[in-house]
């Protein structure tokens, strides 16, 4: 298990560093309790008030953060090497001794449930935080609910709950720290976080698995809403992930719709024009590898976007993929994985998600993982493993006839 | 930041380069900025050119004399780049960021992009069609569809009345030959500013790079426009106004937006007032969210600034559920009275001071972020402002002048509100009888 993860990178200016435990939204009883117990911490600690934590991070140009994940945590801060060590006392300290008071969880719950009434108005946000894991995982499975809970969910939380989640809340922690680290600042940072985790009435546990997805062939999640002027679709396949199809997936994804040369791009947007919108993300959730594929269209031409979505999906499968285009998205990936040291926060989060999920909790391994990719390593992967009905889903929001697109879904190519 | 070297070369043809070299960085941003944004646009609706920037902005990258729209998409894939370009009232970027080790190889490409354009029909055919996909995206999310109105209806009867992206009737309506007309009169190298930054050495690159761009293809045109010469809004002096516009629509929360106009960046008010900006909105410890968030009255509101030549437009977007929206306005009136009433002491001065200089060198940490900076400050002061420039503009603030500068601001001050989603029954904002400002 890790402990603490340290990468000095010289050419950045500022650390990133934190606490990451093994608890997330997924393992919420009350959907949302996670999220409202992060921002709760944050309100305040035993020694300083919430103006004061402020003062002492976004006053000398830092920021706090929380993230919380399906699978994971984080409660971290960016902030000048110079601030390092009190800011993690800050944060240890937040960790430990917040006073999640009853006012601030009110206002936290209040908030959330706000928020989820704006994500559920924006239909872009809505489809990739409501109903894109819905599609994929099923409606009630943990890692197919929202981390943001439900105004029902959160209507429910109590302060009681928030104090039981707060006592769980360190399953399998690590430390990190990631950016400006100089020789004495590596050890001084070491020492404080191992420090921090043996004292810590900390949870190490294996680590139970999530249940099996729940979702019917070819699963479709549809909201239909006659106030958009768009229509917003993510095609979803999820397969297991294991370090041997990282390479695979990160290169399909790259293939798909990462960069203005991929299929996505050059097909869907630029040759038929469907919209503004398209593109390929690749998430790794608990156990599961997803890939993504999203797009945007005007409601009459919705049925014809999935059907060439799919197409472009299906082609992976039929053909192997071209010396060139190999070529050409091996580099566009190589060259990214140069790009990954540009910031320490967005670093630090390209390590963690790593090392949370099992990997080499380093960026460099990326490159090893992409070298022993092959186009027929891609081709059959895409046949036998990855392109099924099993696999497949679907989520769309917008003004959209719900019966006729379900039919046109059912009828994909892909399963011959 | 501060041991980065900086140097800029104006070459023959005119075209001027920034180049910042940072020790120990891998990857470096090249971008190119032009003096070619909404504001240069002429008339509203079906037959203008209104949106015509921004059509551009999406064709730039659709070809050069020698490769097609695909090829040279294929061409920055292959080099890794992260590529995206952006379109504003004043002024349009393209930007790409590489691994310095492909450093030469993106120069070629961006050299080749800089010189005379071409347009393509079906290009431009299939990317109206994606213009107008993406106003319809934009009217979907209420957050910015709130916030571009309300900019629209304050700033009417100005050159920065055009919605940046333009309409659906505009858009429909250009042609290739406006954009070709357009491209003729903004798009020359003394309109242009080419900034690179990044993980290069600049005794060693500076004459391969200033080789490339100084191409005998890219021929120097000469039509400067810059300082602008547009009709800007001016405020209605001394007595405080406000406007209010509404669009009920179905969305269950209240997104309301105000928005207003303060000094442009040619003003001597201009640095006071980003640190002004930095007392009122966004990070934790300003005034937005220890006062509004904090205590739970709205759980979204944004604060935002955008400055121009003669002219900054402040807004403050606020998303609640209807039956606070009033308790909200009251509080975020209230909160301007406080500001208005606030005698600046010099601890607040110095806090102020750290927190901008120290939030914006984090934000530069990203070669990215630092070159666009760089590029925005080359574009709107018509000359550079290094990172130690910007640090001095800062650290001479006195509270005087941020005193100055707030009273000032305050006693032009008008207001335009526009609310959309549910609306409370009867409501319209109003200043409090104990105004005016």
């Amino acid at each position: 298990m890790l402990s603490t993860v340290i990468r000095p990178y010289p050419n950045l200016r500022t650390i990133c560093l934190g606490i990451v435990t093994h608890r997330g939204a997924a393992h919420d009883k009350l959907a949302g309790t996670t999220q409202v117990l992060l921002q709760t911490m944050a309100r305040g600690t035993e020694q300083h008030n919430e103006t004061e934590i402020a003062r002492l991070i976004d006053g000398t140009g830092g920021s706090l953060f929380s993230s919380t994940e399906k699978d994971f945590s984080i409660i971290g801060a960016q902030i000048q090497p110079k601030y390092a060590i009190r800011t993690l006392d800050l944060l240890f300290e937040m960790i430990s001794h917040p006073t999640l008071e009853e006012p601030h969880f009110l206002i936290e719950k209040q908030n959330l449930v706000q928020i989820f009434h704006q994500v559920r108005s924006n239909p872009i946000r809505r489809m990739m935080i409501f109903d894109a894991d819905k599609a994929t995982f099923g409606e009630n499975h943990p890692l197919g609910r929202s981390q943001i809970g439900t105004p029902e969910s959160l209507g429910k939380l109590t302060r009681d709950d928030l104090q039981k989640t707060h006592h769980e809340l360190l399953i399998n922690p690590w430390g990190f720290a990631v950016g400006a680290i100089s020789e004495g600042l590596h050890k001084q940072i070491d020492q404080k976080l191992t420090e921090f985790l043996s004292n810590q009435r900390t949870k190490t546990q294996k680590l139970q698995s999530f249940p099996q997805r729940e979702i019917q062939p070819n699963n479709l999640i549809a909201a239909s809403s006659k106030e958009e002027g768009s229509v917003y679709l993510c095609v979803n396949i999820v397969t297991d992930a294991n370090p041997n199809t990282i390479g695979l997936a990160r290169f399909s994804s790259a293939l798909l719709g990462e960069s203005f040369g991929s299929r996505m791009f050059s097909i869907l947007r630029e040759q038929k024009a469907f919209g503004y919108i398209a593109g390929s993300t690749l998430k790794l959730l608990d156990k599961s590898l997803v890939l993504r594929c999203y797009m945007e269209t005007s409601p009459k031409r919705t049925e014809e976007a999935i059907n060439s979505l799919v197409e472009l999906l299906t082609d992976i499968r039929r053909e192997i993929i071209s010396q060139e285009e190999y070529d050409t998205t091996r580099d566009f990936i190589l060259g990214q994985l140069d790009l990954s040291f540009d910031d320490s926060r967005s670093t630090a989060s390209r390590i963690i998600n790593r090392g949370v999920h099992g990997l080499p909790p380093n960026i460099e391994s990326g490159y090893k993982e992409i070298e022993v990719v092959t186009s027929e390593g891609i081709n059959s992967w895409w046949k036998e493993t990855l392109l099924c009905p099993e696999n497949v889903s679907l989520a769309i929001v917008g003004d959209i006839n719900f019966a006729q697109i379900q039919e046109s879904w059912k009828r994909n190519t892909y399963t011959g | 930041m501060l041991t980065d070297q900086f140097e800029i070369v104006t070459l023959d043809n005119n075209l001027k380069l920034q180049l910042v070299s940072i020790p120990g960085g891998k990857t470096t941003l090249f971008a190119v900025g032009f003096h070619a944004g909404a504001m240069y646009e002429e008339g509203f609706g079906p037959g203008s050119n209104d949106g015509i920037s921004h059509f551009i902005e999406h064709m730039f990258f659709k070809g050069t004399p020698t490769k097609t729209a695909k090829q040279v998409n294929e061409a920055f894939t292959r080099l890794g780049a992260d590529l995206n370009a952006y379109t504003t009232y004043d002024h349009t970027a393209y930007y790409a960021k590489v691994p310095s080790r492909n450093l030469h190889k993106a120069a070629e490409i961006w050299k080749e992009l800089l010189v005379d354009k071409t347009i393509d029909s079906t290009e431009f055919k299939a990317e109206k069609e994606v213009i107008l996909q993406e106003i319809q995206f934009y009217t979907d999310m209420p957050e910015f569809d709130t916030n571009l109105t309300v900019r629209k209806k304050h700033l009417t009867g100005t050159a920065l009345e055009h919605n940046i992206p333009g309409t659906l009737d505009s858009v429909a309506d250009i042609t290739p030959d406006m954009m070709l007309d357009y491209i003729e009169r903004l798009y020359s190298f003394d309109n242009a500013i080419v900034t690179l930054v990044g993980g290069f050495d600049l005794e060693t690159e500076k004459q391969p790079l200033t080789s490339i761009f100084s191409d005998p293809i890219a021929q120097p045109r000469t039509h400067p426009i810059y300082p602008p010469n547009v009709e800007y809004p001016s405020p209605k002096n001394g007595i405080s106004n406000i406007s209010f516009y509404k669009k009920e629509t179905s969305k269950p929360l209240s997104y309301v937006a105000l928005t207003w106009t303060s000094p442009g960046i040619r003003s001597t008010d201009f640095f006071p007032l980003l640190l002004l900006n930095t007392f009122i909105g966004n990070s934790r410890t300003s005034l937005l969210y220890r006062e509004v968030i904090s205590k739970g009255i709205a759980s979204g509101c944004r604060y935002g600034f955008e400055a121009l030549y003669d002219v900054s437009i402040g807004n403050i977007l606020f998303i609640s559920p209807p039956n606070k929206t009033e308790e909200v306005f009251q509080k975020v009136i209230d909160l301007m009275i406080y500001v208005r009433d606030l005698e600046i002491s010099p601890q607040i001065a110095n806090a102020l001071k750290d927190e901008v200089w120290g939030s914006y060198l984090s934000e530069i940490e990203d070669p990215s972020n630092y070159g666009i900076d760089l590029l925005q400050k080359y574009v709107k002061f018509h000359q550079p402002l290094s990172v130690k420039e910007f640090q001095k503009n800062i650290f001479q603030i006195s509270p005087e002048d941020i005193q100055n500068a707030k009273d000032n601001l305050l006693e032009n001050f008008n207001i335009t509100v526009y609310a959309t989603g549910t609306i409370p029954p009867n409501w319209e904002p109003q200043f409090p009888k104990h105004g005016p400002w």
